[in-house]
């Protein structure tokens, strides 16, 4: 036998196909594993989490209590942070294919040429889920947040607002909480991300007309 | 008789979001995906990673394929980028665990020739993950999935010629490596 033809051989038989572990489906639904820690870098990582934690219990509690007030607690502190990113991408529909398979959350995003997407975020909250999808407006940035309504209150189609200022629009649609948070001079030109011609005037008119 | 759908339907699918198509098509490749993410990093909790990756990949750009060239091709090369983009960060000790595993597996031999299958196992699988990053990969597709030249240049996008000529080199340097242990 050449010694070609026993490597060959040798390497289809140490190199064979195998079947992949039950867990992996599972792997892919879940949020990504965070990276293997060696045991001596664990204690600070532990600490920070212990000081979250403890910080963040009220917090939490509210949340369970209101998922809108909430959300807009986690806009206005994202509001004043850096844009962060899971994916960096400019396609509407490549945003909406990301977060659909990471949260089971579809948002629409028409693709609007008055804003300039950036990418999105999962982030964690009391167990669930939420979608945070940045943008830019002219200058601003801003950030669309998601998430699903618990329980209770009634499904509708349209918006209802229920927070409307200068940097914080939080309204609820088809079982969704939904707050746009941006730092753009002109209230709702971030409304721009789904509709290209907001009516001027106030944000109330664009709430009678969706 | 069930039907088979076809990587075009579930595809398709998936491109309309149906939750079921994702399954489907994962369902249809996972092995694939693991088979090459395993042999290519020889670490089964890395392959894990890998194959995450690439699965996370697929389904939030499959709206992006556009059907200009196969799917399994342009699949395979998402996972090819998964495994060249995962950075190593722990020792290859699983080689030669799973070599040990799998002699002790194998039935009808006598313990020497268990011992001395292990211990080739462990240097195959050790020599292959010390093979630049270019040479495994073709390594791993022609061997653990049994790919042409052809079908692997398509996949990296790169000629014939250059895969006859990364698998002519690996095999040098395998063939080297390994030549003390053929028996």
């Amino acid at each position: 036998m050449s010694e070609l033809h026993w490597l060959e051989m040798e390497l289809a038989r140490q190199l064979s196909p195998v079947t992949a572990p039950e867990t992996l489906w599972g792997r892919i639904h879940e949020p990504r594993n965070p990276p293997r820690a060696s045991s001596f870098r664990l204690w600070p990582i532990a600490a920070a989490l212990l000081l979250t934690a403890s910080g963040g219990v009220a917090w939490r509690i509210s949340l369970a209590r209101d998922p809108v007030s909430a959300m807009e607690k986690l806009a206005e502190r994202e509001l004043n942070g850096p844009q962060r990113f899971d994916l960096r991408s400019q396609n509407p529909l490549e945003i909406r294919a990301w977060v659909k398979a990471k949260t089971n959350i579809d948002i629409e995003l028409p693709g609007s040429s008055a804003v300039r997407l950036l990418g999105a975020r999962l982030i964690r909250l009391d167990g669930g889920p939420i979608a945070a999808v940045a943008y830019k407006v002219g200058d601003s940035p801003a950030t669309l947040f998601v998430c699903r309504k618990r329980s209770g209150g009634a499904s509708t189609a349209k918006h209802v607002f229920s927070r409307a200022e200068s940097r914080l629009h939080t309204w609820t649609m088809r079982d969704q909480v939904f707050t746009i948070a941006s730092a753009a001079k002109d209230p709702q030109a971030a409304c721009q991300l789904c509709h290209a011609d907001p009516a001027p005037g106030g944000i109330l008119k664009v709430t009678r007309r969706l | 008789m069930v039907l088979e759908e076809t990587d075009k339907d579930l595809v398709e699918g998936c491109q309309r979001g149906e939750p079921k198509a994702l399954r489907a098509l994962f369902e249809r490749h996972k092995d694939k995906v693991y088979s090459i993410a395993v042999r290519y990093s020889g670490d089964r909790t890395v392959a894990m990673d890998i194959a995450q990756d690439a699965f996370l990949k697929l389904f939030s750009g499959i709206r992006g394929f556009r059907g200009d060239s196969r799917f399994e091709a342009w699949f395979y090369r998402i996972v090819v980028n998964s495994c060249f983009d995962h950075k190593r960060k722990t020792r290859r000790l699983m080689p030669m665990v799973d070599g040990l595993l799998d002699g002790l597996r194998a039935p009808g031999q006598s313990a020497l020739d268990e011992m001395l299958r292990s211990e080739l196992s462990g240097r195959v699988r050790s020599a292959v993950a010390g093979l630049p990053p270019d040479q495994r990969i073709v390594i791993v597709l022609r061997y653990t999935q049994g790919l042409s030249y052809d079908e692997i240049a398509e996949i990296l996008g790169c000629s014939t010629g250059t895969v006859a000529s990364r698998l002519n080199r690996a095999h040098k340097i395998l063939g080297r490596r390994l030549g003390g242990d053929r028996v």
